[in-house]
């Protein structure tokens, strides 16, 4: 193929599309930098000039109050996990009973996640929050993860359904003849099969999950139940005249850090996963 | 296959129902709520059509489509059309061993803004336009500029990542044939691999062009719909109307109109591809 685009312009074009994707990456990058300058560092040095050293102070000090960034940490561990529990325990048993079942249903239950996919929350958004006020279940976190799992439980079923389409019938005919009903078929055939597929859908919840936003911002008012989302977007910065900016740069780098990790190990999952969603519909 | 298809209730209708029932009534109750006139709290007045009166008086709200309109440019069609540039370039010219290997950073680099939290995102590109000394959010059109190459940033490596996906189908021979036949890179892409990565362009459309309608968080954190409301968004005007405590009713309508002309849009969308289909058949 090195033929198509000649010698010559292509050892150029990958250079170019990598000083692109470089590009891409010096917002971050910058936040990196500036977060590990001291004060005076941060004040006589350009901005894409390191410090001397790694001032871990930046970073430690959002550890302690009034930040107390661990809890929020930990609020968001919780919720994002807890929700993509809720959205696989909805999500897998339909998408079993669509795919394997081929239950008539099939097209309406489809078209119906492909409708809350699309939706704007903000629809909803607002009756869920008097709700949650309703039944006295406002700032608990049992009902964000509820909430969120929920949501997130129509764009699990619709790319669990497509992958478990593949499953092959004789497969699961073959599990019925030896004598398994539709629960021991679930449990020790498809399940066992869809796995990574599982893994993917729930890693994909997790980051959504892990950046939601709104209904954070609705149903949950204490700083103490604060996703991380939310916390660094209270690190007050410019008009209001907030935190200098070095702090500013740590505390966006540690609000971004658990998703980067994530990213990292698992880039290819996610991309599959994404893939896969937007290849099938 | 008849046994296949009976019996698979119980796996779909306790989900489902949850789901639907849980989306339905809220969604009902919204547009419920935007025919009363009600503070959030205290007794509601039923005032019918009302809301939506007064919400087609308000400039706010034309102007909240206005930018909806706009946004569609930096937040679906450009990120499409550039990520299917960079996603051939890609294709075509890392073929090398080499050249292979970079593939992977050169899809991390443009897919970071995907995985960071947009609130953080957010908060860095504020620091850093700062850092830069650059005052553009201060004014209407410079802001909405800087919004939209924030946007960019953001959906480009989606769009650029399902293309890159999508490629990978593509029979490499054919182009190579394409190649010696003499037609350049533009041609290839014109009539070879462009047409055939057809179904990503079509998720890739629907897919951000509704983000770009109910955009919230990247207007929301980067200049909360200011300067003088210049960037506002349907969703932000909903949500700040909710938040400003004017009337929650108020906020249901804004709502419940952008919802509506997103089912509007999606099904119009669906039904012309499905007639396309059928009749290039």
């Amino acid at each position: 193929m090195s033929r198509v685009t000649g010698n010559i312009v292509q050892p150029i074009l990958v250079r170019v599309i990598l000083v692109l994707a470089a590009l891409w990456v010096i917002p971050i990058w910058l936040a990196i930098v500036a977060g590990t300058k001291t004060n005076s560092e941060y004040a006589s040095t350009g901005i894409f000039e390191f410090g001397t050293s790694v001032e871990w102070i930046n970073f430690g000090m959002f550890f302690v109050a009034p930040f107390n960034f661990g809890l929020n940490i930990l609020n968001s561990l919780t919720i994002s996990v807890g929700a993509v529990l809720v959205s696989l325990v909805i999500a897998f048993p339909v998408s079993y009973a669509i795919s394997i079942g081929r239950h008539r249903l099939r097209g309406v239950v489809l078209a119906v996640c492909i409708l809350i996919f699309l939706l704007p929350l903000e629809s909803v958004a607002f009756p869920i929050y008097l709700y949650s006020k309703m039944i006295g279940m406002y700032g608990n976190q049992g009902f964000m993860i509820l909430t969120l799992g929920i949501t997130g439980s129509a764009f699990a079923t619709f790319l669990l359904s497509n992958v478990m389409r593949h499953v092959p019938a004789d497969i699961v005919d073959a599990a019925h003849i030896d004598g398994a009903g539709r629960w021991v078929t679930l449990t020790r055939v498809v399940w066992p099969l869809m796995l990574p597929t599982v893994l993917t859908v729930a890693l994909l919840l997790y980051v959504f999950n892990w950046n939601e936003y709104l209904l954070s911002l609705l149903l949950l008012p204490d700083s103490s139940s604060y996703t991380v989302p939310i916390a660094i977007s209270a690190v007050d910065y410019g008009q209001r005249g907030g935190a200098p900016g070095q702090l500013v740069a740590a505390g966006a780098v540690l609000g971004s850090l658990p998703s980067l990790i994530i990213f990292l190990f698992f880039q290819r999952t996610l991309v599959r996963g994404i893939t896969a969603g937007a290849s099938s519909g | 296959m008849t046994h296949q298809r009976r019996g698979y209730g119980w796996f779909l209708y306790p989900g489902f129902l949850v789901l639907v029932i849980f989306f339905g009534s809220m969604f009902v109750w919204n547009i419920g709520i935007s025919f009363l006139k009600w503070p959030g709290y205290g007794p509601a007045k039923w005032i019918g059509f009302d809301n939506y009166v007064h919400l087609f008086d308000k400039p706010e709200f034309w102007e909240s489509w206005t930018h909806a309109l706009f946004y569609v440019v930096p937040f679906a069609l450009l990120p499409a059309l550039i990520g299917l540039a960079l996603a051939s370039i890609v294709y075509e010219a890392f073929r090398g061993t080499i050249s292979r290997a970079l593939v992977p950073f050169a899809r991390a680099g443009f897919f970071l803004p995907q995985i960071v939290p947009i609130s953080v995102a957010g908060l860095i590109w504020l620091w850093m336009l700062d850092s830069l000394s650059v005052t553009w959010l201060a004014e209407p059109i410079p802001a909405l500029l800087v919004l939209s190459a924030f946007m960019f940033w953001l959906q480009m490596g989606f769009a650029f990542v399902v293309y890159l996906a999508g490629f990978s189908r593509l029979e490499p021979a054919l182009l190579e044939a394409a190649s010696l036949d003499g037609a350049g890179w533009w041609h290839r892409l014109r009539y070879i691999s462009g047409p055939a990565v057809w179904p990503e362009t079509s998720v890739i459309l629907v897919f951000l062009g509704v983000g770009a309608l109910k955009v919230f968080a990247p207007v929301y954190y980067l200049t909360g719909g200011g300067p003088y409301d210049s960037t506002i968004s349907p969703a932000t005007y909903a949500v700040t109307s909710f938040f400003g405590g004017r009337s929650v009713g108020f906020a249901s309508a804004v709502s419940t109109v952008l919802a509506l002309v997103i089912l509007i849009a999606v099904v119009t969308v669906l039904t012309i591809s499905t007639r396309l289909r059928r009749s290039n058949r």
